[in-house]
């Protein structure tokens, strides 16, 4: 009797296979279109690994994206554990600063920046003042300054992960953990971290996916040097309207991001 | 008001069988258990009756209606679950009018009713508080009385004291037994506790494995179990398990693997067959036997086991000694006279028993 | 003790870290400069200026329109969705929601070229129904968790006791399971409004020449030179969001929380 029931997942289904799934075929036919109209092709794949640029810059968006991830993480774990298990009162307040500008306009955080690093901005007065004047900081339009923006915009969902993570961990089993002769690090290896994995892995994919398909970021902040590998692909769209190369590309980011989540995903398999 | 009869009942759940022909009859008007281990079916025979699962095969009567293809909410059916399942946005007075108000009743009948229902539950005050705000055992009084309010046919109680704690537990058993009394009504409780569903039931019914192992009223299930199912799953219990040498008029002499004995029970086996007998630990008489005692050369040559003590548990009201008869181990149990008893660990004892209290069961498998 | 202020000392460098470029745009809004330079002199001007500016009034309007249409479809379909999944089973439930979520681990930038080769693919021009379609993509699955974990942590026998009881499946959906997922709704609901208001990406590949929602008049803002009114049109963004946030904060209590964590579990 609760057959009919099961058609109900069928409307958002449907929406997704039509205008997430199939799009995503449709960019892996025009990946391999010829520039002509006519035929199919791997000329767009193999321009893109002939031409040393487009390596280069995939190379510096991961490494970029491996940076801020792992400043992401260096900021949120000791945040998160504080949350978790040193705060009381205020824990919920705290929690709540560190949500609410996920519903700040994502842009507006970036432009923020923006007027933030600029020569002549608020950081170079500040340090003026601190007496470490330094006559144009020179950050903005670089890589760092995309970096920088980037932890801003993506550290809040590290915590929140790595927190719920540890919020789970019965404070028995820290206390039994010392009881057994374990030091508060071993403590903290052999059960805090292994317990709260789970948070650091989805922590990991919520910031490194993203940060490799970004490219408003670095298109306000990054200037020549701080280009992704977004910035390629949107270029080929809006541009040179190189669609189908342009194709390519994003198949091939897509691809990547497809084996970063089995990576990332793997290393959740392996501690639990 | 109405019996029940489920006829043949099988349901599988993919390649598991979970109730396997299950023939069971609910005589009107009186309270039956379900009683075994999870995952003996009981559940799945109470969920059938409510309607919430399909039967693979089999028949379920209410009265003379057929009500296997007759939707949940026409079954008429009371049912009160585990987690009480109280509507956490309404207050206690529209849960308890809920199921009025789906029969379309007036606005005035209705009032009377959960009134009066909840006045039988003692819970007049508490008609404007939601669920969150009442103690485990005035929800589970909430949930019996929107159950009964409208009147069902039958009463289905599914495991709902379980989440109680124990003296309360007690307490709302005895206040349950009152309330279904005054109404009269046909009802089925599943329980996993032996205990409730003594207190509680006219018939308990032991479920093993999809099956109906034993039907009866409790002192039959408890005194006179057909099975080492049942004799094990009601009480503690000492098997006897062998094969038959000698028969005599009340008397069997057993091979047992831990070595031979003399036994006197209520029905005899013939010589040469597997059988096995069962006798509760407090059936057993416990007697010392002091080494030159000139009972003792007495009491050896009675019938019964001797053995050696190996530990005494002190409850109160109970001492169990744990018992070494020839590598067999017996539990006795016995109650405190107020003098401490001079057995100690170690001991020599004589066991002895009536002979209806050995009882032969019925073979498995 | 000594730890415990070491503790909140690096919580406030966080927090600095992660307000102090909001709290200068906010400043910056009130000063004079057009540089977005000190020294601050107080002024109101910029948001007298954007009562003037049509183009960005227009397209705020359009960013609501298309947010509030993205958050009532994602609602919609969220919760039909989470009411069907309850009765599939097995492996299908677990591969649909996966399905479901998938948008979240899929850059913006993917998700909007690919609908925009789609649009191509078909020969049309691009369109609103395009722009609501790439939407309501990245923004159900915000629905979806939210409206997931209410319905998990739902007692599956309140719609059995309701047809014990005699209810029929429409009563019971209208009397117990709405009621009971309606703050999920308006909590799932207003985060994809709000993903939706937020998102530049999706309608910077789809929007039709000619319309403009507010992100985008943001981001050629930025682009062609600064105008200190997107500092008070940001500014408006913020405090209306937190004032929204605070409504469906008090709604939803703490299962905001579950977003992050709803697909696991």
């Amino acid at each position: 009797m609760n057959n009919y029931k099961k058609w109900l997942t069928a409307p958002g289904t449907l929406t997704l296979l039509v205008f997430a799934v199939a799009p995503l075929f449709i960019m892996l036919f025009y990946s391999f279109r010829n520039d002509s109209g006519v035929g199919f092709t791997l000329q767009n794949y193999v321009r893109f690994f002939e031409k040393s640029f487009y390596l280069k810059l995939t190379g510096r968006t991961v490494i970029s994206s491996l940076t801020v991830t792992v400043i992401s993480l260096l900021i949120s774990y000791p945040l998160a554990y504080i949350m978790a298990k040193k705060l009381k009162g205020i824990r919920n307040i705290v929690l709540m600063l560190i949500i609410i500008p996920f519903f700040t306009n994502q842009l507006v955080r970036v432009y923020s920046w923006l007027i933030f690093l600029q020569d002549g901005g608020v950081l170079e007065e500040m340090l003026n003042v601190l007496g470490m004047a330094q006559d144009g900081l020179g950050i903005l339009y670089t890589r760092t300054a995309v970096v920088i923006s980037l932890v801003h915009i993506f550290f809040p969902y590290m915590v929140i992960t790595i927190y719920i993570a540890l919020e789970r961990i019965d404070n028995a089993l820290l206390e039994a953990s010392k009881s057994l002769g374990a030091s508060a690090v071993t403590t903290f290896f052999r059960v805090t971290l292994p317990m709260s994995w789970s948070g650091v892995v989805s922590g990991i994919l919520l910031v490194f996916v993203p940060c490799l398909g970004c490219f408003v970021e670095p298109r306000i902040l990054g200037g020549v040097d701080g280009m992704f590998i977004g910035n390629v692909i949107e270029d080929q769209f809006f541009e040179i309207y190189g669609w189908n190369f342009g194709a390519a590309i994003a198949f091939l980011l897509f691809a990547m991001v497809l084996v970063a989540m089995a990576l990332i995903h793997r290393m959740g398999g392996e501690k639990q | 008001m109405a019996n029940v009869a489920i006829k043949n009942l099988t349901k599988q759940f993919g390649d598991l069988t979970v109730l396997d022909q299950l023939n069971l009859e609910i005589p009107d008007g009186t309270l039956v258990s379900l009683l075994g281990s999870s995952g003996c079916g009981k559940t799945t025979t109470l969920r059938l009756i409510a309607g919430f699962e399909q039967a693979n095969e089999g028949e379920i009567y209410i009265g003379e209606e057929r009500i296997n293809d007759i939707p949940v909410h026409k079954r008429n059916i009371g049912m009160v679950f585990q987690s009480y399942a109280l509507f956490p946005h309404m207050t206690v007075w529209q849960n308890v009018a809920y199921g009025l108000e789906q029969r379309k009743l007036g606005k005035d009948e209705i009032k009377k009713k959960v009134d009066a229902i909840l006045n039988l539950v003692k819970l007049s005050d508490y008609g404007m508080r939601k669920p969150k705000q009442l103690s485990g055992g005035q929800q589970q009084r909430v949930a019996l009385a929107r159950a009964l309010v409208t009147e069902p046919s039958v009463l289905l109680l599914d495991e709902c004291l379980s989440a109680l704690d124990k003296k309360l537990r007690v307490e709302m058993q005895v206040e349950l037994r009152g309330i279904l009394e005054k109404t009269g009504i046909t009802t089925l409780f599943v329980t996993h506790d032996q205990e409730e569903a003594m207190t509680l039931s006219d018939w308990i019914v032991v479920m093993n494995r999809g099956r109906v192992e034993q039907m009866g009223k409790p002192y039959e299930v408890y005194e006179h179990p057909k099975n080492s199912f049942v004799a094990g799953f009601l009480g503690k219990v000492n098997f006897f398990e062998g094969r038959v040498v000698e028969a005599d008029k009340n008397t069997v002499t057993l091979e047992m693997s831990c070595g031979t004995s003399q036994l006197n029970v209520n029905e005899v086996s013939e010589a040469g067959k597997d059988a096995v007998y069962a006798i509760r630990p407090e059936k057993l008489h416990v007697k010392k036997l002091e080494a030159k005692d000139e009972s003792a050369t007495q009491l050896r040559n009675e019938l019964g086991l001797i053995g050696t003590v190996q530990f005494i548990t002190y409850s109160g009201n109970l001492s169990t000694y744990t018992i070494d008869c020839n590598g067999k181990t017996v539990l006795a149990e016995v109650q405190n006279q107020g003098k401490p008893e001079e057995i100690k660990v170690g001991d020599k004892v004589h066991l002895s028993w009536e002979s209806t209290s050995c009882m032969r069961m019925e073979e498995q498998k | 003790m000594k730890n415990g202020a070491l503790s909140k000392l690096y919580i406030l460098g966080i927090l600095l870290f992660l307000y102090t470029p909001i709290f200068v745009l906010m400043l910056m809004s009130f000063n004079e400069s057009r540089y977005n330079t000190l020294p601050f002199v107080f002024s109101l001007k910029w948001y007298e200026a954007l009562k003037d500016n049509t183009t960005l009034m227009t397209a705020m309007n359009n960013s609501l329109y298309i947010a509030f249409v993205t958050g009532i479809c994602c609602v919609i379909l969220g919760t039909l969705f989470v009411l069907g999944s309850q009765v599939i089973s097995g492996k299908w439930k677990g591969l649909f929601s996966s399905m479901m979520v998938m948008p979240l681990s899929i850059p913006w930038l993917i998700m909007g070229l690919s609908l925009l080769l789609m649009i191509r693919a078909f020969q049309m021009d691009k369109n609103m129904f395009f722009v609501f379609a790439g939407h309501i993509i990245i923004s159900l699955p915000y629905s979806v968790l939210v409206l997931q974990a209410r319905i998990q942590a739902l007692d599956s026998a309140l719609d059995e006791a309701s047809a014990s009881l005699g209810a029929n499946a429409l009563t019971t959906f209208r009397r117990i399971t709405l009621p009971m997922l309606a703050p999920a709704m308006v909590a799932g609901g207003f985060l994809s409004f709000m993903m939706s208001f937020d998102n530049f990406v999706i309608s910077y590949f789809l929007i039709p020449a000619g319309i403009t929602t507010l992100p985008i008049e943001i981001q050629s803002s930025i682009k062609f030179g600064f105008t200190p009114e997107i500092n008070a049109v940001s500014t408006l963004i913020i405090g209306i969001s937190l004032v929204c946030l605070a409504v469906v904060g008090a709604i939803m209590g703490s299962s905001l929380k579950s977003i992050f964590n709803g697909g696991k579990a």
